[in-house]
C-alpha cells in the first residue's frame, strides 16, 4: 500500500507484460492493463455492487472455503481498493444480461464497454519478482485430498485460523464445522519428490508448520499436534528456538512420511498409518483433521517472462540467477533482476533482502550515464554477411536483429558475447572479438604443429570447464599432462571448422566441454554446442574418421575431481588412436573455405565489363 | 507425449533408449559410465518406395 501511495511509483495491478523490446537502459514495455468493468477512480467501494450480484463464486483468495461474487474486491489490501467485475463470471455484457451492479451504483462506476487497454513505458532496467504457485496435492491420491473433508492443504490452514478469514478465526474442520481436537500435519507434499518432478524442497514449509503448531498451542492448548517430517529444516535465525518452543508445547515429531490415510465413515475421523523410521515400527494415528504442508512451485507465467526478458531457467523451473554466489540477484540479461521466489524457494526475510539487493543493483545503473560492457562482443561485418539469418536464432539473448534480405545487426549492449552467432556463421561474417576465428585456429596450429599424436586438445569455457582445470590445479590433483587447453567465453564458440582443423592437424582426440545445463552462462548456448558436437559426429562418421576421437563434457567450476577424471580418460582414448588413423582423418578432413557471398553485378556494370573485354 | 529414441554413448559405447525428441533437450549423461558425450541415432529412413536394395 505504500508503494501505490509513493510518488515515484506507478503501480499497475491487474496487468500484464505483453512484449518487451530494447536493451538495458532502454527498454520498452508494453503492458496490457486488463478491463475491470469498473472505474478505480470513481469506486468508492461501497459494497453496494456486491449485494444485488446474483453470481455466487468460490472465493480464490478464501481457497475456495467462502464465497464472492461476480463483482468484488479481490482480497480486502487490494491496490487500488476499489471493485472488479470478472467477466467470465458475469451473466454477461453483449448484450447486458443482468445490469443490477450498475443500477445500484451511484458514483456510475461500472463500465460494461470497458476493454484491454495496451500501454507503453520506457524503462533503464527490470526487476522480476513474479512470485510463486503453491502446489496442488490432487495428484498424491494416497493422502486423500480429493477424497476427504477433513484433509486440509496449509494454505487452507492459514485461512481457516485467520481473523479476517471464512470462520473469523474459528479454526473448524469443514466436515461437521466442530473444533479438531487432534491434528496432523504432513510435511514436504510436493517437495523432496522426485516421483513427481518436484526434487527441490521448498524451504518454508517447516518453519511454517512451526509456526501453526505454536498458533493452535496459543489459541487451543488442549489440542494435541502430530507433525510427521522427513527432516526438519529450521536453519535460519532464531529458527531452531521456535522449533525448540514447538516441541515443548507437547507437539510430537513423528520422523516418517505417512503410506496411507483412511477415513473413519461415523465419525469422519483420519486414520494415518506411518512408519517411524526413528523407532523402526509401524504406527497408526486416529486425528480429526490432517494438513498437507503443500510445497511450492515456479508461476505458471514464468515461461512467458523467460520468453519476453531472455531470462534461463534452473532445473528445478526457477529462473536462473547470472551467478549463484558472486552475482545473485543478476540474470544473463543485462539490466534485468530478480527478486523472491521466481529465483528459487526462499522465505520473507531472504526475499526482502533480495528485492533491496535487486533494487540497488537496477539504482547503480539508473545513476549513472553509461554503462560498461567487456569487448568481447560480436561484430557483423555487412560485405560478408550472406542475409541468411542462420545466426539470429542461435542467439540466446536476441541481440542479432535481421529482416529478410537485409545483413543481420548486433545490439552491442545486449550481446553477451557467447561467440555461439560466430560459430553458427559459415560465411566469416561474423567476428567475436578477442575470440575471433583466426586466433582461435592459430591457437590450434601452434599446439599441434609438433607432436600432435602426443596431444589431447581441449577446447574448455571460460566459466566451468576451464575453472574445473583451475580447481583441480589449486587441489593438487595430479592428471595426465597431454592435454592442450583452449579458452572460449562458451562452448558454443566452438566451430565446426576449428574441430575439423583440429583433426586436419593430427590431433587424435579432441574435447570439448562446457557449463553443465543448468549452469550456462549464456542462458542455453551450450544447447547449441551440443547440436554442433552431433552434426560433427555425422560429418566424422562419413569421413572414415572414428567419430568417438571428438568428446563432449560438462564440467563444473567445482568439479576439479571430474575435470582431473576426464583428462585422464581423454589420455586413455589418445592411446587408442593409431598413427595410421590419424593419418587417414588428416587426409580425410581437409579444412573447406569460407563461403563466399555471390555479389550480384548491376546490369550496366556488367556491360561496361563486357565492353572492356571486347576491346582488349 | 515425446518419443523414445535411441543414444549411444561415445566413450563406452553403451547403447540406451530414453524419452526425448532431440539432442539437445536436457543434460544427457551416460547410465553406464556417466560420459556427456551422447550421440542421438537418427532412426535410419526405410528405403522409398518402389526402389529395390542393389543385390549382390
Amino acid at each position: 500500500m505504500d508503494a501505490g501511495r509513493h510518488p515515484n511509483i506507478e503501480l499497475m495491478t491487474f496487468s500484464e507484460v505483453a512484449e518487451v523490446s530494447g536493451y538495458v537502459g532502454n527498454f520498452t514495455v508494453k503492458i496490457r492493463k486488463k478491463a475491470r468493468y469498473v472505474d478505480h477512480t470513481a469506486c468508492n467501494a461501497c459494497g453496494e455492487c456486491a449485494k444485488v450480484c446474483p453470481v455466487v463464486r468460490p472465493d480464490e483468495f478464501q481457497t475456495g472455503l467462502s464465497s464472492r461474487r461476480a463483482i468484488y474486491i479481490p482480497f480486502p489490501q487490494a491496490v487500488p481498493c476499489s471493485y472488479i467485475l470478472n467477466m467470465d463470471d458475469c451473466l454477461g455484457n453483449n448484450p447486458i444480461a443482468c445490469g443490477k451492479c450498475a443500477e445500484v451504483c451511484e458514483k456510475k462506476a461500472i463500465n460494461y464497454d470497458d476493454r484491454d487497454e495496451i500501454v507503453t513505458r520506457e524503462v533503464g532496467t527490470v526487476i522480476v519478482a513474479i512470485g510463486l504457485d503453491v502446489y496442488d496435492p490432487t495428484e498424491m491420491d494416497e493422502y486423500g485430498y480429493t477424497r476427504f473433508d477433513n484433509v486440509i492443504t496449509s494454505m487452507e490452514f492459514e485461512r481457516l485460523i485467520c481473523a479476517a478469514g471464512p470462520t473469523q478465526g474459528h479454526f473448524v474442520r469443514p466436515s461437521d464445522k466442530e473444533r479438531p481436537k487432534r491434528i496432523g500435519f504432513i510435511q514436504c507434499v510436493g517437495s523432496r519428490n522426485p516421483k513427481i518432478g518436484r526434487p527441490y524442497c521448498s524451504n518454508i514449509c517447516c518453519m511454517n508448520t512451526i509456526k501453526d503448531t505454536l498458533l493452535l498451542a496459543d489459541h487451543y492448548p488442549d489440542t494435541e499436534n502430530v507433525v510427521f517430517y522427513q527432516d526438519i529444516r529450521a536453519f535460519g535465525k532464531s529458527f531452531e528456538d521456535m522449533f525448540q518452543r514447538s516441541k515443548q508445547t507437547g507437539t510430537r515429531y513423528i520422523r516418517g512420511l505417512p503410506g496411507d490415510i483412511e477415513e473413519d465413515p461415523a465419525t469422519r475421523n483420519l486414520v494415518v498409518t506411518v512408519e517411524n523410521t526413528t523407532r523402526g515400527r509401524l504406527e497408526r494415528y486416529e486425528l480429526d483433521m490432517v494438513v498437507l504442508s503443500v510445497g511450492v512451485q515456479p508461476p505458471k507465467d514464468l515461461a512467458k517472462i523467460s520468453g519476453l526478458f531472455t531470462l534461463s531457467k534452473t532445473s528445478d523451473g526457477f529462473f536462473a540467477e547470472a551467478h549463484p554466489k558472486l552475482k545473485p540477484v543478476d540474470t544473463a540479461a543485462r539490466g534485468v533482476f530478480l527478486a523472491g521466489f521466481c529465483e528459487g524457494p526462499k522465505d520473507i526475510k531472504e526475499s526482502v533482502a533480495q528485492a533491496g539487493a535487486a533494487a540497488s543493483r537496477a539504482g547503480a545503473i539508473l545513476n549513472s550515464d553509461s554503462i560498461r560492457i567487456a569487448a568481447i562482443t560480436s561484430v557483423i561485418d555487412e560485405a560478408l554477411c550472406s542475409k541468411c539469418g542462420l545466426c539470429a536464432p542461435v542467439c540466446p539473448f536476441g541481440a542479432i536483429h535481421w529482416t529478410k534480405g537485409q545483413a543481420a545487426t548486433v545490439v552491442p549492449a545486449l550481446c553477451a558475447g557467447c561467440g555461439s552467432c560466430g560459430a553458427s556463421c559459415q560465411y566469416g561474417a561474423i567476428t567475436m572479438r578477442h575470440f575471433t576465428d583466426a586466433q582461435l585456429i592459430a591457437q590450434v596450429r601452434a599446439i599441434l604443429a609438433e607432436k600432435p599424436e602426443d596431444k589431447v586438445l581441449v577446447f574448455a569455457c571460460n566459466w566451468c570447464s576451464y575453472a574445473g582445470g583451475d580447481m583441480a590445479g589449486i587441489s593438487r590433483i595430479t592428471y595426465s599432462t597431454t592435454n592442450r587447453l583452449i579458452r572460449t567465453m562458451c562452448s558454443a564458440r566452438v566451430s565446426e571448422e576449428m574441430v575439423l582443423e583440429a583433426f586436419h592437424r593430427g590431433a587424435p582426440v579432441v574435447l570439448v566441454s562446457g557449463c553443465h545445463y543448468a549452469d550456462c552462462h549464456y542462458i542455453n548456448a551450450n544447447r547449441q554446442t551440443v547440436k554442433r558436437v552431433q552434426h560433427l559426429w555425422d560429418t566424422l562418421e562419413k569421413a572414415g574418421v572414428r567419430p568417438e576421437r571428438l568428446q563432449l563434457e560438462w564440467i563444473s567450476a567445482a568439479e576439479g575431481q571430474k575435470f582431473a577424471a576426464v583428462m585422464n580418460r581423454m589420455e586413455k582414448l589418445r592411446q587408442t588412436v593409431t598413427l595410421e588413423e590419424i593419418a587417414q582423418g588428416r587426409e580425410a578432413l581437409k579444412p573447406k573455405p569460407k563461403k563466399v557471398v555471390k555479389q550480384k553485378v548491376p546490369a550496366a556494370t556488367a556491360e561496361a565489363a563486357s565492353a572492356r573485354e571486347a576491346s582488349v | 507425449m515425446s518419443a523414445v529414441q535411441t543414444f549411444r554413448c561415445m566413450m563406452c559405447g553403451y547403447e540406451y533408449e530414453e524419452p526425448g525428441e532431440k539432442a539437445e533437450d536436457k543434460e544427457r549423461s551416460c547410465p553406464k559410465c556417466r560420459s556427456n558425450s551422447i550421440r542421438h541415432l537418427k532412426p535410419k529412413r526405410p528405403p522409398a518406395a518402389g526402389k529395390e536394395p542393389a543385390h549382390a
